[in-house]
């Protein structure tokens, strides 16, 4: 018996997906691109979309094959009953430490960025309390929030774009492809390692009313994420050049910052920022239910909503804790958290996979949407 | 039963006044909030050396007060501005020191230009531009402009413009597109920071001093003008090389143009032929244009082939017999507009042959093409690469047409 009674269209699995990727991606990301990758960063992004696309199958037909089950239940089932419960706590404390990183991430930019005098733990705080105000509300809640949000985010960002277009000197794309591969590998997997998060789909198909259509899921969440980081990108170095670029705390603010329209209409980029910081509150919300979701699994609680208070004291923490500064969340960003997030996020379907296959569990494809596997 | 609805009955109301009473406390304005009336708008900075290590940072503070009181009565309105000096040891510093100092909160986010002052260009900006990108109020895109002479002179110097507010007037001049002039170099501080750390480019920045608005009037004509003589307006004639983060020299309105003829970014502008002194023919106006450059790498050397394309249009014409209703006339305008601009562009190249500084970009071109060699060259390329480039510069005009007017009228003998 599942936990979560909600159920999502496709859709709202797409937004949701993409938007717990892209709304910390485009932050610090470009600036770690171009690090690696100067002015091919972009084909960087080109490979991290064919990984990504390759894990999304991995995970989504891992998922297709215990439709009606969430992945801590079927891990359960593949790794006996105790290993369930260490998948469980793995995942549950992973996703929970992606949502408090995220937290400080958007906390920190507040700060730095709009709000310097503003202490870090009221705004934390802050989103907090509303975020665990939505992940008490359901799944079905915030996957709706986020069916309006994310569109209208990617829709501003365009016509912003667009006034900005006059500004930009794509010469400075030139040279292209003179970085090894190695180097374009590097900055891929930094990329690979925000996709990983979208693994999240795991809790999410077992909830989706047709979950039969969940592999068409997987290019529309690439081509979702792919498009606008490559434009994103791409206009960052033609008007700032590679080397500035890769200097900035956080070039799509700056990128942001440089939108005049006609002369006369400026700062818009407060209205980008405003809705960016709905998107990353929806991004925590996503994690935060995951992580949730997959504790009160591990427990056999009948219900993770009696979590949610506690675990929000536990997210606010934790978001104090987990970096110190924010030269120190770009080194994490950049070293450690590419082989932490990329070991666990694509290691755990791997194995998962491999032992529902040796062990001949799990509904084949065909007989997905009959799901016999029903509790 | 009844217990609970009556519970509910106060709670409900209860927990709604603290929401909102809670909502009233925060929705009210962010942490660091203050009064319009105590804030300080600072609306330009300039920066000068003061002593070997120190700068000498000018404040040019907004008063919105006398912005507002101009717009009821005619008249010239009064200057809405005051300067304030700090010397300090970096930037940053000064700005402390100035909120120290001042009654109000210093808030950056109205500044639009920085003025660099010309000994401090020439001792090295980067390091006193690194405030400006770090600061959270700011953004890239303030105009960056390098003094003849220095900065706070300039501010000070500025309260006889016939402006209220000296920053609006510099940035609507720099924002304006060159449709009249094409001797402008404009550039913000993302350009500016863009050119500096990018191979292959040295960075260029608008030039910026103060002439007087009467200036072509002979001696005895100024006398005549009295008081008017010392108004005063910001000119832009030109811009300012720099040598790594370091200003080397200033070129003229022409060099400058020609640097824009080479980037093909003229976008406006009259050419008045013929360039050598024969009286003067015919005055035309640049439409637009385009520039293609292609390095040529040989084994004996890098050569570069510019091609310049052109069109445009004729203003006015001097001279009767120029008879512009017949094609053979026209062609001739053009070929003297081709000399004119051909002359324009190898005045920049000369200059940024004779200064080892690549301000027009030559090497960005070979880095583009081929980023194994400029990787050979990089290092030698200022100084024995570019003094000896050849560039063949190939000029083509097109006049589009003469006006509303053909040939030019002539009085009957």
């Amino acid at each position: 018996m599942s936990i979560e009674k909600g159920m999502i269209s496709s859709r709202q699995t797409i937004f949701l997906i993409t938007n717990v990727i892209f709304a910390t991606e485009i932050q610090f990301l470009p600036a770690l691109l171009t690090r690696y990758a100067g002015q091919d960063a972009w084909v960087a992004v080109l490979l991290a979309a064919v990984l990504g696309l390759l894990l999304g199958a991995l995970v989504i037909h891992l998922g297709l094959r215990f439709p009606r089950q969430n992945v801590v239940e079927y891990g359960t089932e593949l790794l006996g009953k105790w290993g369930g419960r260490v998948l469980g706590m793995i995942l549950g404390l992973f996703f929970l430490y992606a949502a408090g990183a995220a937290l400080r991430e958007l906390g920190d930019h507040l700060v730095t960025a709009i709000m310097p005098e503003t202490p870090l733990v009221v705004l934390n705080a802050l989103f907090a309390i509303v975020i665990a105000y939505g992940v008490y509300l359901g799944l079905e809640v915030f996957a709706r929030v986020s069916e309006i949000l994310f569109p209208t985010f990617l829709i501003m960002g365009l016509v912003g774009a667009l006034f900005l277009i006059p500004q930009l000197n794509f010469e400075l794309l030139k040279p292209a492809f003179v970085h090894p591969p190695m180097a374009l590998l590097r900055s891929s997997m930094n990329i690979y390692s925000f996709y990983g998060e979208g693994s999240a789909i795991l809790f999410l198909i077992p909830c989706m009313r047709h979950s039969e259509q969940a592999p068409r899921i997987n290019l529309k969440v690439t081509a979702l994420l792919t498009i606008p980081l490559i434009l994103l990108v791409v206009m960052e170095i033609a008007m700032f050049g590679a080397p500035e670029t890769s200097r900035m705390i956080s070039p799509t603010l700056e990128l942001a910052k440089m939108i005049s329209i006609g002369g006369f209409l400026e700062r818009i980029e407060s209205f980008l920022l405003a809705l960016w910081i709905t998107l990353v509150a929806l991004k925590v919300m996503l994690l935060y239910y995951v992580a949730l979701l997959s504790f009160a699994q591990v427990f056999n609680l009948c219900d993770y909503r009696p979590l949610v208070l506690p675990g929000a004291i536990i997210l606010v923490s934790l978001s104090m804790l987990v970096f110190t500064d924010v030269t120190q969340t770009r080194e994490f960003l950049s070293t450690s958290w590419n082989i932490f997030a990329i070991t666990l996020e694509t290691g755990i379907p791997i194995v998962l996979y491999i032992l529902a296959l040796v062990r001949k569990k799990g509904t084949t494809r065909q007989g997905g949407s009959t799901n016999e596997e029903t509790t | 039963m009844r217990r609970q609805l009556k519970k509910l009955r106060i709670w409900k109301p209860g927990c709604l006044c603290l929401l909102i009473i809670f909502l009233a406390g925060m929705g009210a304005g962010c942490w660091n909030r203050t009064e319009i009336e105590q804030l300080g708008f600072v609306t330009i900075m300039g920066i000068d050396t003061a002593g070997p290590q120190d700068v000498l940072v000018t404040f040019q503070m907004a008063l919105p007060r006398m912005l507002t009181k101009g717009t009821g009565g005619g008249g010239v309105p009064g200057k809405a501005y005051f300067n304030a000096s700090v010397r300090a040891r970096n930037v940053s510093d000064a700005v402390r020191l100035f909120s120290e100092e001042d009654a109000k909160l210093v808030r950056l986010k109205q500044l639009s230009v920085i003025i660099v002052g010309e000994d401090l260009a020439r001792r090295g900006v980067l390091a006193d531009l690194d405030f400006f990108t770090r600061k959270a109020q700011l953004r890239r895109s303030i105009w960056v402009v390098a003094a003849k002479g220095r900065a706070a002179d300039l501010m000070i110097k500025s309260g006889t413009l016939q402006v209220p507010l000296p920053s609006k007037y510099i940035s609507t001049i720099l924002e304006r597109k060159e449709i009249l002039t094409g001797t402008r170099y404009p550039v913000n501080l993302a350009q500016f920071m863009s050119m500096v750390t990018r191979p292959g480019i040295d960075a260029l920045m608008s030039s910026i001093e103060l002439t007087p608005i009467l200036s072509g009037l002979s001696p005895t004509e100024k006398k005549d003008a009295g008081k008017e003589v010392q108004s005063m307006a910001f000119a832009f004639r030109g811009a300012g090389v720099f040598k790594k983060d370091k200003l080397v020299f200033f070129l003229g309105p022409s060099e400058t143009r020609g640097v824009r003829w080479l980037q093909g970014r003229v976008v406006g502008g009259t050419i008045t032929v013929p360039v050598d002194s024969q009286g003067t023919w015919a005055s035309l106006v640049i439409h637009s244009e385009s520039t293609k450059v292609t390095p040529i790498v040989r084994p004996d050397g890098i050569r570069f082939q510019v091609e310049i394309k052109e069109q445009g249009y004729i203003s006015s014409i001097q001279r009767g017999d120029l008879d512009v209703s017949q094609p053979k006339y026209v062609r001739l305008l053009e070929q003297e507009r081709e000399k004119a601009i051909r002359r324009e562009a190898m005045a920049a190249i000369k200059k940024s042959q004779k200064l080892h500084s690549d301000f027009i970009g030559f090497g960005e071109k070979i880095y583009e093409t081929n980023p194994s060699l400029w990787n050979q060259i990089e290092k030698d390329w200022d100084d024995q690469w570019l003094p000896d480039l050849s560039v063949d510069l190939k000029v083509s005009c097109q006049i589009k047409h003469t006006g509303l007017t053909a040939e030019p009228a002539k009085p009957i003998l």
